[in-house]
């Protein structure tokens, strides 16, 4: 049986008395990886935010473990879901070991700081995110693929069973791309529920166990890869033809042209070479 | 990084613990180091004066023996001066610290802000309408009121755009604003006597003060103080915005009110007593920062503490540079802090960490 932790219940948002979502209901299960896609401003990002409890809602409730988040003691909540914000970053240069380390903020008091517990859990979100060899490191002097891992492992620092990451990929090399993914795979094989918001459809086909596909505020489609991510629907939420495929036992998703709604290809740019 | 994701290095993390303790002093060798700095500058303070006392005189004044007159001079003119110093010093040292991780920026200080000056506009309507002379609290109370007042102007003016430029204007409208207002108290002031009274008051100083004074702020700059302390906390989780922060469990409202509240109390205080002494609060979380590793938390202590030893040390300074008038504290932090300033400025301009 799955057990449901994190829970929306038709959830709807408005924000400056736009519908940014309406009637989203979606849950999470333990020991998945979940991809949410869809276009810009299809409501992404403020679901993820909605699930973290930092959206205040129109309608509708988010619920962990049985109970709605608003009802729920502040640093208990930060301790079982962990939120990774869109192009982290921090904002003093301060050590990446020390950074790392305020993803134990929930689990410590002003007066209690820190315990065996908190540097087990930092080495492991450390080891688990790669980046030991950055540890003494300053945090503002990282590229872009080191700096989302060091964010990462702040993340996994919490050692939260609910990890919402919104654009981990984002403005990364493939090669970080991949490296993310497979952490965030792994924290989803360990029992975690984990939520990642991805533009990327072949890394969200490859690596996710489950896809929400959001359009216009809402789900249109929610699913394993294989149907969520089929060409009717990627066409139908993304507006474009995709070459679609498996390799070694692994659906890949690659966007190819615009399409109208009918389906036809746009004869947009001329794409050929040597004219 | 060009090699991509490398297998991770046998870093055994003890080993890199220690190593790491290498690279910055850690905060409790550097309070403990300014502790005795301050110590030391505060016993070499009682030494220094207008009347030269040697060792004897001094432990005997200290204890109550001896000559009356040195009693007097120790106990009752040298001892508060130093005190109300380092007690001034301090909370602008604390309170720099904890605006400066509350707006995450280095230009955050209580003068730069408007908080003293609004603080200074309490004390002259106090003053202008004699109610000192009625409430042995009034000045202190309207001061921390008007250093309340600002700073929450600041945060609401600051609130949605917490960029260097939006916090700095904001305390340079807050600023002018209440200048402005305390000009025109001093132009309809009613004798020369209280224009006088405001203008010393202005100049900042801690000379001619008594223990009276110090037990007038202490209970106010022991609450600030304990307000401004207890929010590393939350200063360190805003290191990652506040997004990042409220995920961490952080309610910022009452971060933003603590830090708001002790300020006031801290600053207010400080200003109700000895007038305008400012960059403390600017210069010293630079100084200490480096040493630190950045991490906001770390800043508060030692901060705190330099603040302290500063201001106890350019008290001394006044009265060693021998001037006709004696020269006003108050001035001197802010001939030498105002250099500080613009070198912080073309340095936050080019984008060096801070």
């Amino acid at each position: 049986m799955i057990v449901h932790r994190l829970e929306a219940r038709d959830i709807a948002v408005r924000l400056g008395g736009r519908t940014v979502l309406r009637d989203v209901s979606v849950r999470l299960g333990s020991g998945a990886l979940v991809g949410v896609v869809g276009p810009n401003g299809s409501g992404k990002t403020t679901l993820v935010r909605a699930l973290a409890g930092l959206q205040p809602l129109a309608a509708g409730r988010v619920v962990l473990d049985g109970r709605p988040l608003p009802r729920w003691d502040r640093r208990a909540r930060a301790a079982r879901i962990a939120y990774l914000p869109q192009r982290a970053a921090v904002e003093w240069p301060i050590r990446v070991d020390r950074a790392v380390a305020l993803g134990r903020i929930p689990h410590t008091t002003a007066w209690r700081w820190p315990t065996p517990a908190d540097e087990g859990a930092i080495d492991a979100a450390i080891d688990q995110a790669n980046v030991g060899h950055l540890r003494l490191r300053t945090c503002t002097t990282l590229s872009g693929g080191e700096r989302a891992r060091v964010m990462l492992a702040r993340v996994l620092a919490v050692d939260a069973p609910i990890l919402l990451a919104d654009e981990p990929v984002a403005a990364l090399d493939p090669r970080h791309q991949i490296a993310i993914m497979e952490i965030l795979h792994a924290a989803a094989a360990e029992g975690r529920s984990v939520v990642a918001v991805l533009h990327d459809l072949t890394l969200a086909a490859r690596f996710c166990d489950r896809i929400v596909v959001m359009v216009d505020g809402g789900i249109l489609a929610d699913g394993p890869p294989d149907t969520a991510l089929s060409g009717e629907l990627v066409q139908a939420a993304f507006g474009v033809t995709a070459i679609e495929g498996t390799h070694r036992g692994r659906r890949y998703v690659l966007p190819w042209s615009i399409a109208d709604s009918d389906g036809r290809e746009f004869p947009t740019l001329p794409l050929t070479h040597g004219d | 990084m060009r090699g991509g994701v490398p297998a991770a290095p046998v870093l055994r993390p003890a080993a890199v613990r220690r190593a790491g303790a290498a690279g910055s002093v850690g905060v409790v060798t550097l309070s403990l180091g300014l502790s005795v700095l301050l110590a030391a500058l505060c016993i070499a303070a009682l030494f220094i004066g207008y009347t030269p006392l040697d060792t004897g005189q001094v432990l005997g004044g200290l204890v109550g023996r001896g000559d009356p007159r040195v009693v007097v001079i120790v106990q009752e003119i040298r001892a508060p001066r130093i005190v109300l110093a380092a007690l001034i010093g301090a909370s602008s040292g604390l309170a720099g610290a904890a605006l400066q991780g509350l707006f995450r920026n280095p230009l955050a200080d209580p003068g730069i802000l408007g908080i003293s000056s609004s603080a200074a506009l309490g004390a002259v309507i106090a003053l202008y309408f004699g109610l000192s002379a009625a409430w042995a609290l009034a000045l202190p109370v309207a001061a921390m009121l008007g250093a309340g007042l600002a700073t929450l102007a600041l945060y609401l003016l600051a609130a949605r755009d917490a960029s260097t430029l939006t916090v700095v204007l904001a305390g340079v409208a807050i600023s002018s604003f209440a200048i402005a207002l305390t000009s025109l108290a001093m132009n309809l002031s009613p004798n020369p006597y209280a224009l006088a009274e405001m203008v010393d008051w202005l100049l900042g100083s801690v000379k001619d003060r008594s223990f009276a004074h110090v037990t007038l702020v202490l209970p106010f700059m022991i609450a600030g103080g304990a307000l401004l302390l207890t929010a590393g906390r939350g200063l360190d989780a805003l290191t990652l915005g506040e997004d990042g922060a409220r995920s961490l469990g952080i309610g910022l409202r009452r971060l933003r009110v603590q830090i708001i509240t002790g300020t006031a109390l801290a600053v207010g205080s400080g200003v109700a007593v000895s007038g305008g002494i400012g960059f403390v609060g600017l210069v010293c979380p630079h100084l200490v920062r480096p040493l630190v590793g950045h991490q906001p938390r770390h800043v508060l202590l030692p901060s705190a503490l330099a603040g302290a030893a500063l201001v106890v040390a350019a008290d001394v300074l006044v009265r060693l540079i021998a001037t006709g008038p004696e020269l006003m504290l108050g001035v001197v932090t802010a001939l030498v802090g105002t250099p500080f300033f613009f070198w912080l400025i073309m340095k936050t301009g080019r984008g060096a960490p801070v």
